[in-house]
């Protein structure tokens, strides 16, 4: 039942609708303000922050696009994402099968650990190390760096999740399918993959929004437009661009319009997304 | 046939099922090689390597092993307890704003379920914005001339309170930490109203048959339910502390004069800037420490607030 539909408010709502709308302008308007400027120029700017354009000023976008080189960054981005998600999510499914459906003994408990044990190694003792090792194999400044980086980064947390999931999957499900005379691999492939379309699907939009926006590796893996993703890109802005703070501001909007078209697109998903995961960590 | 029913049965000691259980074996190896392998290449090999790197010293292409020299250093070395102190700071704004304002908002939503979509979508936004595109807005937010913090000061009439946010010492080393204290709130939103969404309807309709006010059943049923995604939220508050990084980096440079590195950037710093590898690393190593040690202890004290709002 719900509860009552109040008729009226009480100060207690008209309070409580106060601070949720203050609190919608502090995480809105920063926003709102970035999309503004970026649509005047720089004279404005600095004249008056606060106003509207007084004619929206296209030029920057194509200044941030151009001498801010952030085309390459995005496909860059798009391409480092989609294969460290593909790679990362196809390993992190296998490993987590084996963990949940096959039982092979004392070494199970050891490879579990031996996988959880990556949630604990932070980013800095890694990045020196992998920038060695990547130089000397020749793919220093590759987009296969990152996307391998973040394929194996994830693999720790994809594969809990999934373990988790897979756990609870009926063993009924895969008697029957070898009843049929289906191979263990079949029913992986048949079976199981297919059952855990709905976490595979959590997973990935988390992996994409963390992804997406990682700046750490992709900044001291990258030396060049080559790989650089666009995080890396946006903080080059300010040197590329000094003389053109309206520019940046354009540069900024370019790079949150990717993730605010997939966040709108797929809003339910991640939001769902979101509220399993909280509930299985 | 390789019977899956007989998968996670009981290995029993007879010649049949031993070769089951060997065959089963291959099968696991064959799925998890190629994620272990890549795991191990890029998690565990790069962490046996920086713990190498820590007790020597590298002179150009060459490495000399000093023992625990680095580490000894590191005590001594007070921009390590300034970085340290940086992540220290995060995690109190994390715990004492983030988190509580958080639920505070996700309380009040989940009473208004018209508009709470509305409000929670907007929210959230600033979660997928990034934080490197975050903290070049927050560097236009701080700017010392026309940025919206002062020009909004100066519009209000507060124009004595102008500051240059981002350089005068005392002040910057909190100001690079907003950003993601702030950006961080909508997803807590979003992870905290889920939880009190899972609080059965019954609970509040029978407390208020017994006349619980609305102050009454946040007390009572709302808080204490939520209490295990909250003690949730806190590891990853603090997993979120010690990974402090792009904020400062990308706003000060972790300027003026190292005052605002984390343990991160001085690592960074240290084995990419001022080209002292081994030494980097046994401050990564250092940082990797208190990582473990810190994580395993809100862990523990987090399963125990689990269990016991299980029990309730």
């Amino acid at each position: 039942m719900r509860r009552r539909i109040k008729l009226r408010f009480s100060p207690w709502d008209l309070g409580a609708y106060g601070v949720l709308c203050f609190w919608a302008l502090v995480a809105g308007y920063p926003l709102v303000w970035m999309v503004l400027t970026a649509l005047k120029k720089d004279a404005e700017l600095y004249r008056a922050p606060f106003a509207l354009p007084q004619k929206p000023h296209w030029s920057n976008f194509v200044d941030a696009w151009v001498h801010g080189h952030l085309g390459p960054c995005v496909i860059n981005s798009v391409e480092v994402t989609v294969l460290s998600l593909v790679i990362g999510l196809g390993l992190s499914v296998a490993c987590a099968f084996a963990f949940s459906r096959l039982n092979f003994g004392p070494l199970q408990t050891f490879l579990w650990a031996y996988v959880m044990f990556g949630f604990l190694v932070p980013d800095s003792v890694r990045f020196f190390p992998l920038m060695v090792f990547f130089a000397k194999i020749g793919l220093f400044d590759s987009i296969w760096a990152l996307a391998l980086i973040y394929a194996a980064g994830g693999i720790p947390w994809n594969t809990f999740f999934l373990r988790a999931f897979m756990e609870r999957i009926p063993r009924d499900y895969e008697d029957a399918a070898v009843v049929d005379g289906a191979s263990i691999w079949q029913v992986f492939r048949h079976v199981i993959v297919p059952l855990s379309r709905a976490p595979l699907l959590t997973l990935a939009t988390f992996h994409v929004l963390g992804v997406w926006n990682e700046f750490l590796m992709a900044f001291f893996l990258t030396s060049s437009e080559s790989a650089r993703t666009l995080p890396v890109g946006v903080r080059m802005l300010t040197g590329a661009l000094a003389t053109n703070q309206t520019a940046i501001a354009a540069g900024l909007v370019i790079a949150v319009v990717p993730m605010a078209i997939f966040f709108i697109i797929l809003q339910k998903h991640i939001i769902k997304g979101l509220t399993a995961g909280s509930l299985v960590g | 046939m390789l019977q899956v029913t007989n998968l996670r049965g009981p290995v029993q000691v007879s010649p049949g099922a031993r070769q089951r259980h060997r065959a089963r074996l291959a099968y696991a190896l064959a799925f998890l090689l190629p994620g272990l392998g890549l795991y191990s290449a890029l998690i565990l090999y790069p962490t046996v390597q920086s713990l190498i790197y820590s007790v020597q010293d590298w002179e150009g292409r060459k490495a000399r092993f000093v023992g625990l020299a680095n580490f000894a250093e590191l005590l001594h070395d007070r921009l390590v307890w300034v970085g340290a102190a940086n992540n220290l700071r995060v995690l109190f704004l994390l715990l004492v704003f983030q988190l509580p304002i958080a639920l505070a908002l996700a309380y009040m939503l989940s009473r208004r379920p018209r508009v709470a979509g509305f409000f929670r979508f907007i929210y959230f936004v600033p979660s997928i914005v990034g934080a490197a595109t975050m903290a070049l807005l927050w560097g236009f937010i701080y700017e010392r001339d026309h940025g919206i913090l002062n020009s909004l000061l100066r519009a209000i009439g507060l124009g004595h309170l102008i500051q240059p946010w981002l350089s005068k010492d005392g002040i910057v080393q909190w100001t690079v930490a907003i950003p993601g204290v702030y950006a961080g709130i909508g997803f807590f939103v979003i992870i905290f109203m889920a939880a009190i969404g899972e609080i059965p309807e019954s609970i509040y309709e029978a407390a208020e048959l017994d006349g619980a006010t609305s102050w009454h059943q946040l007390i009572y049923i709302t808080l204490p339910s939520i209490r295990g995604v909250y003690a949730m939220a806190c590891v990853l508050a603090v997993t979120d502390a010690l990974s402090a990084f792009v904020f400062p980096f990308i706003l000060t440079n972790c300027g003026p004069l190292h005052r605002t590195e984390t343990l991160t950037s001085y690592a960074v710093w240290q084995s990419f800037r001022n080209y002292r590898r081994g030494y980097g690393a046994a401050i990564a190593v250092f940082h990797f420490a208190i990582a473990v040690f810190a994580t395993l202890l809100i862990r523990r004290l987090a399963r125990r607030e689990q269990e016991t709002s299980k029990a309730l």
